[in-house]
């Protein structure tokens, strides 16, 4: 339990910068309680006072006073619930912004372990429950103690007696309340997890739908889907009849309750303890004393539900992140571009295998290094390397002088572009894809980038040129021409390192021959490290590393791997066969 | 003073949420202290029998 509240807390510290606003919503939520108290006694000067003394007087003064509180009680309220859902807004927005900030500097291993669709339900619905309960529970508990405790004094003023009888079933509510609760609990957690699940489902076949289909497997997708919605509708139903079984216990014991104290409250009039008047606002108030607790409930329930979605969250928010800018680290502020590979081994965690074993090799500005290899020998292993998205389990890698690891990870990536073999573009014009990454994006440098890239004649066909849409309910571009405009961006990013993933795999050899005589005018003070296993691309190279059982097993330039008739020898003689020279 | 009066209401319904937010919390502080006064007016003045309304509407009979 006090691990919760302490976890509440942190949340409740979000609400900081807002004190002045919660505040005064929360005086609103005071003065809107104590008006709410004020009708039954107004009703009971009628009855007891007005009607019997005919006071034509005081009846009016009690109806203008009516309309007063009704006034100030309509502002009052308006003014609380404005700025209740301000502070929510903001608060979502800072959860949100605060969460996704996050995301983005976590591993990508993190991205491995967890699915996008239960990221995508910790993002949303996990967030709205938090933002919920953060936002709303310190409203609601004040209320619920300040029209407790008003209805209470009042209460106890009319009749000591029946008020103090009333109090006597408040105990058996909360215990059936934490019965009901934790049961609640339960069913939310396997719910959420449940619920993940199936939004997983959803985006890795959206992901996938080419294959789905080409494989004929749209009716047994649906087929896993059903079963998948069949348990979460188990689920629902069991929180349904658990919900009806509670409301139906709650309900009968206020009946019970509220049935007895009205038959006491009877017994007090006859036998002439208290007035007509009386009576009728006493029973007006605790009819009302059902309702804080019932709030307390609601409150409570949202609550649990709530604690399992704080874990969730946390999960992310308390995992460690990728060291941006530590400052124990080098900034990489102007470098002249040298990689060095000193004896670089790499194997994931938990495996005895190693993807890359003992790997060296040097790559200076101005030069082409290309690593080539047969399909998973872990040539794009070394990339990752590169850009530290994982570390050499053995061995060190140098840019200039400095250790890869010592690095500041921001400046790191600041000073590489990369073309990788999956184009990604992103919804939004050609523009703001290819100046995606750059600070200062100048336009001549950017249609110089495309000319380079040969997209440039390709862009300006399109119906709005350099602002056509593309990506999702954009235009639609073949694989080719998402590979020139992924080399564009490289190209305009103008750092020192540039990094290509079989980066013209789609593009015929004639256009990938005409982009790489740009490229290398581009690349005079650059270093290019080129992965790929086409032998057109290649031809390209200053040296070639080949990557043959986990190790660089010859390197050298492409006559002399070709003359030495060793691995390289063999790859091309298979390309050759493929027909692919 | 009128113009300032105008400025305020129109600031009122203001796109900018922040903005709006302090111009509402600067009028329920002005409203608040309006009822401050009501409450002591009528906690002055006398309804029936030397009672204000507050001790009328809490008075046993």
């Amino acid at each position: 339990m006090r691990e919760r509240l302490k976890l509440l807390f942190n949340y409740l510290q979000l609400l900081l910068p807002y004190w002045d606003k919660s505040l005064i919503s929360l005086l609103c939520v005071g003065l809107t309680v104590l008006f709410g108290m004020a009708t039954p006694l107004i009703t009971k000067v009628l009855i007891d006072y007005v009607y019997p003394n005919k006071d034509l007087r005081v009846l009016t003064l009690l109806i203008l006073f009516g309309l007063l509180i009704f006034l100030f009680d309509t502002y009052f309220s308006g003014v609380a619930g404005y700025l209740d859902t301000f502070i929510h807004q903001t608060l979502s927005i800072d959860l949100r912004k605060r969460f996704f900030t996050k995301l983005l500097r976590l591993p990508l291993d993190y991205f491995h372990e967890k699915r996008v669709g239960d990221i995508m339900v910790r993002v949303t619905d996990d967030i709205d429950a938090i933002v919920d309960l953060t936002a709303e529970i310190v409203p609601v508990i004040i209320k619920t103690i300040l029209r407790l405790i008003s209805l209470l004094i009042i209460c106890l003023l009319i009749d000591r007696n029946l008020t103090l009888l009333a109090l006597l079933g408040i105990p058996l509510y909360f215990v059936q309340t934490r019965f009901f609760a934790k049961r609640f609990e339960e069913i939310q957690e396997r719910s959420q997890k449940q619920e993940s699940e199936i939004y997983s489902f959803y985006q890795e076949k959206m992901s996938n739908i080419k294959t789905i289909k080409s494989f004929n497997q749209d009716i047994h997708e649906a087929g896993r889907l059903i079963d998948k919605l069949n348990k979460m509708f188990a689920l629902a139903r069991e929180n349904l009849f658990l919900g009806l079984f509670n409301s139906f216990l709650d309900s009968t014991l206020i009946t019970l309750w509220v049935s007895f104290i009205g038959w006491y409250a009877g017994y007090r009039v006859i036998t002439g303890h208290i007035s007509i008047g009386e009576i009728m606002a006493i029973l007006v108030y605790l009819g009302q004393v059902h309702q804080p607790f019932l709030d307390f409930g609601v409150i409570y329930k949202s609550a649990v539900r709530s604690f399992v979605s704080i874990n969730r969250v946390n999960e992310i928010l308390l995992a460690e992140p990728e060291a941006y800018q530590d400052v124990r680290t080098f900034v990489l502020y102007e470098i002249e571009g040298n990689i060095r590979f000193d004896k670089v081994s790499f194997r994931y965690p938990d495996t005895e295998e190693y993807v890359l074993k003992n790997i060296s090799f040097d790559s200076k500005p101005g030069e082409i290094t290309a690593i080539c290899g047969a399909s998973g020998a872990g040539k794009s292993t070394i990339l990752d390397l590169i850009l530290r998205f994982i570390k050499p389990s053995e061995g060190a890698i140098y840019i200039d002088k400095y250790n890869l690891q010592e690095v500041s990870l921001m400046t790191l990536r600041a000073n590489i572009s990369i073309v990788s073999q999956d184009v990604v573009i992103f919804s939004g014009t050609v523009r703001e894809n290819l100046q995606y990454g750059c600070i200062h994006p100048e336009e001549e440098k950017m249609s110089s980038a495309a000319k380079d890239a040969e997209i440039h004649d390709f862009i300006l066909t399109l119906a709005e040129g350099y602002d056509t849409k593309i990506g999702e309910g954009g235009v639609g571009l073949s694989g080719g021409q998402l590979q020139r405009l992924s080399l564009a961006r490289a190209f305009l990013r103008d750092v020192k390192i540039l990094v290509l993933d079989e980066a013209t795999s789609a593009l015929d050899s004639i256009s990938e021959a005409k982009i790489y005589e740009n490229l290398k005018r581009r690349i005079k003070e650059k270093t290019v490290i080129l992965i790929s296993h086409r032998i057109s691309t290649l031809r390209q190279a200053d040296k070639i590393c080949v990557i043959s059982e986990n190790r660089i097993s010859e390197s050298g330039t492409f006559d002399e791997l070709l003359s030495r008739q060793g691995d390289f020898y063999e790859f091309y003689r298979a390309s050759e066969e493929k027909n692919e020279v | 003073m009128r113009s300032k009066i105008k400025e305020f209401f129109e600031s009122l319904f203001t796109q900018d949420m922040g903005r709006q937010a302090r111009q509402v919390e600067v009028l329920t502080i002005i409203v608040f202290i309006i009822l401050l006064f009501v409450i002591g007016f009528l906690w002055q003045y006398k309804v029936v029998d030397q009672l204000n309304i507050f001790e009328l509407l809490l008075s046993k009979r």
